[in-house]
């Protein structure tokens, strides 16, 4: 009796052949076919990216001066001159959106960067060296996790004075108790395997316990953070133009362009519609790609 | 005089926990020879592992003495523990979990050279690792395959390339083998004598398998609940156990021989706790033999006769 | 040998598990048969498909991935796959009974270990909650745990107790057939010795056939009858106990019985069998221990081996023995 073929060993067999014999995927490999498979991130993530080439190419694509006032065709609907119609300064809305990612998108990015590496350090020294430091240390966190974030934001705002890098500051210190948590909690989850002890047998010191053995295999959780913290980030930034915080005008901004269109709700709701959902896509899109990231770098989820 | 490589003295290692001291290690003393295996064999909880782990330094020592080469080990500074751990080395028990999943096999086996600053140059180091693979059977083209794509016999090989990669003279084998199939264990187990005799190496190799120590050991101590109830040479154990419960782990084994199959000896009950111990025979709650005096006294580990120790009244002629 | 006299019988079957990596080939040609009061222990290394064998018996695979390609399993002569979700469940517990490796978390914690039993017992039969917590009490003192810990939560109890209890709950309802999946590696040798034998007692007791599933050649020899070999999902060697430890034949067995470290004996150095189970995503076409084997010749690539007859249903399946039957290890 010979062996028996079903269909889907011959797909594996056909499969087979296109490799190489002893084909081993790495693990990043490993995550990206995964992350390929999840229509929904990959979607989120053609949507991000779209978005980032349109914010690099804006002078291209763009027919008008994003900050160029023309008095003569205010408050414009939606046309072929103006695709996205002008606002009360009959500046075209298109431009500003489009130079607006260049402000929103690296404001998100950089927030969420620059509290990823405080708080994440933060986190992992604490979880490492534990006892009394650890004790302190999230105490802190606990007292600004209980001032909500945007109010924090303002405080901080109102202390330093308006501007891109203080709004960056603001929101930073405002997420890392956040960041300090969750890498904390993930590093938890690793510190008790076998082989930070196997680590300790052959004499590896604390940095290398810490950067080399735990963070590599605690990364999952706190990547996934991370891209929720971006959107997060946006929105927040969003809001406090919105407030007339933060980013100062005639600097394109979706949401200082929301917060400007207020006026116009009744006569002019393209203005207002048109930067809230660009802010609800961006948005969405990172939390697809966020929620996709986190099952493909799951290796129980294959 | 004997030469040992390692010795300790009523080594004592307790942990704190809510309901008072856990006495994983209560006043053991053991002395291993250069180039030898000790054996020690336990049931879980029996403190077998801490043992290892305390006299490696992985765990604080609470009281008593190690002597490594004559050295006093047991107040080290952290300066001198890490130069000590050059030449003391540990094998673990999973390999699934032992080793960092993120690693490829060279980054593994060459991490401890980096971080004793073994190698000036990239391709000693890569010498080095290739030496040592092939040292432990491992094909040159698992270089750059990660843990999870082997297997768990090329994985504990992998382990104890590790440990050898600082040519260290004493080894602590934490049930290198349990995690492994019969067929794998015997190929690992064949190594690790090998190896032994190649580089002349001191084993302590832990295990909750007699059949597997009585193999590897010139010497086994069987621990009962943090204590050493009975040491003796390999065969001798086997030959003639002396303490009730040596015997009655030997006699719970099933073995596969159909002539020596028979009803299993069962003792009662389970193992007690090891927080707070009573002063008492450890084992006298199980014991068959048990008479008033192991309630109420300790026994202490002696000599009962060509250098069989046991800690039993019964044994030692009290009772 | 009338097909009445058999309890459970396994018919040509083939399971495959279809990943996404590709194809597991996990139990391969199964074919075997148990008669009532039977019991048989199923050795094999890890990755053999021991477990995947007891899964489709209990119509427990996960589906997706798991597909039966192919095969019958006829329980008192009925074939357990054509059985609907509902019919399998009815037979699950009731008839049918499985005590997994693991006693720590076989078990809920949020229930005492009375009210666990006392479910499996009312979910198949008419019973009042406190009628079923007599019938627990009842059991718990079958396999050796007094009666007043019935309002017990697990944490209360010892790892060899909790396994009881496992045993407890799969035996509630008297079942005919109990597979036990390796339900004493994880204990400690002298309480395996407790577990093994009250598994032994209750199997005389209630006329339990039991399949045991193990890695321990040791355990089969002391509590079955008759002992199957598994290699890469395949039976390569089956017979009685006598038969199968008295005369291995197959090469893999024979393997296995010398590298097992002895408690007597002077053996310098061990037998391991070299190399590693093939790959059960890639087997060959031929003999699957072919890469490891001793005693392999030319003619062992052509094509599997055939199951033998050694003589009193001693069966294995090897190229050694096709040609000359009866001649080699055939007579007892």
């Amino acid at each position: 009796m010979s062996k028996i073929v079903t269909p889907a060993i011959e797909r594996q067999m056909k499969i087979n052949k296109r490799r190489p014999v002893g084909y081993i995927a790495s693990p990043f490999k490993e995550a990206w076919r995964r992350l390929a498979r999840n229509k929904t991130a990959v979607a989120g993530l053609i949507v991000i990216a779209i978005f980032i080439i349109v914010a690099i190419i804006a002078p291209w694509i763009t027919k008008y001066d994003p900050t160029a006032q023309d008095y003569s065709c205010t408050l414009q609907p939606p046309s072929a001159e103006h695709i996205f119609g002008t606002d009360n300064y009959g500046r075209d809305i298109f431009s500003r959106i489009v130079y607006g990612a260049r402000v929103s998108l690296p404001i998100g990015l950089l927030c969420a960067i620059c509290s990823l590496v405080t708080g994440g350090v933060i986190g992992i020294v604490a979880a490492y060296f534990g006892g009394l430091f650890e004790d302190i240390i999230m105490r802190l966190c606990d007292i600004i996790q209980a001032i909500p974030p945007m109010l924090l934001a303002i405080a901080v705002l109102a202390a330093l004075g308006n501007g891109i890098d203080k709004m960056i500051i603001a929101n930073t210190i405002a997420l890392i108790p956040l960041y300090a948590r969750i890498s904390r909690a993930a590093i938890y989850t690793v510190k008790e395997n076998d082989y930070i002890e196997a680590g300790r047998a052959i004499g590896a010191g604390n940095l290398r316990l810490m950067f080399k053995h735990m963070l590599p295999n605690a990364l999952g959780p706190i990547i996934v953070t991370t891209t929720f913290g971006v959107a997060g980030c946006i929105l927040v930034v969003s809001s406090l133009s919105y407030l007339g915080l933060g980013i100062t005008a005639p600097t394109p901004e979706w949401g200082s362009m929301l917060s400007n269109a207020r006026e116009f709700l009744t006569s002019a709701p393209y203005y207002i519609i048109i930067p809230g959902v660009m802010i609800m896509i961006t948005v969405f899109a990172i939390n697809l790609f966020g929620d996709g990231l986190r099952d493909a770098l799951d290796p129980r989820l294959k | 005089m004997e030469d040992y490589i390692l010795r300790t003295e009523n080594l004592r290692t307790y942990f704190s926990v809510p309901a008072g001291y856990l006495h994983a290690v209560d006043n053991v003393s053991i002395k291993i020879k250069r180039g030898t295996t000790l054996g020690v064999v336990g049931e879980s909880g029996c403190g077998k592992s801490t043992l290892g782990r305390t006299v490696l330094h992985l765990t604080p020592v609470t009281g008593g003495k190690v002597w490594y080469n004559d050295r006093d080990i047991s107040k080290l500074k952290k300066r001198e523990i890490h130069e000590l751990r050059r030449e003391m080395q540990m094998i673990f028990q999973d390999p699934y979990s032992s080793l960092n999943p993120r690693m490829d096999i060279t980054a593994l086996i060459g991490e401890p050279m980096d971080i004793y600053h073994l190698h000036s140059n990239k391709k000693e180091r890569e010498e080095h690792v290739k030496e040592l693979m092939d040292l432990v059977g491992l094909a040159p083209r698992f270089a750059r395959s990660y843990p999870h794509e082997l297997d768990g016999g090329r994985r504990q090989r992998i382990g104890i390339a590790r440990a050898l990669s600082l040519d260290p003279s004493f080894i602590v084998c934490d049930e290198p083998v349990s995690a492994l199939d019969v067929s794998i264990q015997a190929q690992i187990l064949n190594i690790l004598m090998d190896i032994q005799e190649q580089k002349k190496l001191t084993y302590m190799f832990i295990t909750h398998d007699l059949s597997v120590v009585r193999h590897i050991s010139d010497e086994i101590c069987v621990m009962y609940l943090g204590r050493i109830v009975e040491q003796c040479e390999a065969k001798e154990l086997f030959r003639t156990p002396l303490h009730p419960y040596t015997q009655a782990l030997l006699a719970a084994i099933p073995s596969p021989d159909l002539d020596k199959k028979g009803e299993l000896q069962i003792i009662k009950g389970e193992v007690t706790s090891p927080v707070n111990p009573p002063k008492c025979c450890r084992f006298a709650s199980r014991c068959p033999f048990a008479a008033e005096k192991c309630h109420n006294e300790e026994p202490s580990l002696r000599d009962v006769g060509d250098s069989h120790l046991c800690a039993c009244f019964k044994v030692q002629g009290e009772i | 040998m009338g097909n009445n006299d058999n309890l459970l019988e396994l018919k040509n079957v083939i399971v495959h598990y279809e990943t996404q990596d590709g194809v597991v080939e996990a139990v391969n040609n199964v074919s075997f048969s148990l008669k009532k009061g039977e019991s048989l222990g199923m050795v094999g290394e890890t990755g053999a498909g021991k477990t995947t064998i007891a899964l489709t018996i209990m119509g427990l695979l996960p589906k997706p991935p798991a597909h039966v390609i192919r095969g019958e399993i006829r329980f008192k002569g009925e074939n357990l796959f054509d059985k609907s979700v509902k019919q399998m469940r009815a037979i699950r517990g009731n008839d049918i009974s499985m005590i997994f490796q693991d006693p720590m978390t076989a078990l809920n914690p949020v229930l005492t270990v009375g009210d666990q039993i006392a479910e499996v017992v009312r979910l198949h039969n008419k019973m009042t909650k406190a009628e079923a917590l007599d019938k627990a009490k009842e059991m718990l003192k079958t396999v050796g745990i007094p009666e007043e810990r019935v309002s017990d939560y697990p944490h209360q109890f010892s790892g060899g107790m909790k396994q009881r209890v496992v045993i407890a709950i799969a035996l509630a309802c008297n079942p005919e057939l109990l597979i036990a999946d390796e339900p004493t590696t994880a204990l400690d040798v002298t309480i395996q010795a407790q577990v093994l034998q009250s598994i032994k007692e209750l199997k005389e007791k209630m006329g339990t056939s039991l399949i045991f599933i193990t890695h321990d050649f040791g355990i089969v020899a002391n509590i079955c009858e008759k002992c199957a070999v598994i290699y890469a999902g395949e039976i390569i060697e089956m017979g009685t106990v006598e038969q199968v430890f008295r005369h291995p034949s197959h090469p893999y067995t024979i393997g296995l019985f010398e590298s097992i470290p002895k408690l007597d004996g002077d053996e310098e150095r061990l037998k391991p069998i070299p190399g590693l189970m093939s790959d059960p995503m890639d087997l060959p076409q031929y003999c699957s221990f072919y890469d490891r084997c001793m005693r392999r010749c030319d003619s062992c690539k052509n094509g599997e081996p055939a199951v033998v007859d050694l003589g009193d249903g001693h069966i294995v399946k090897c190229k050694l023995f096709e040609s000359n039957g009866n001649a080699e290890g055939g007579q007892e």
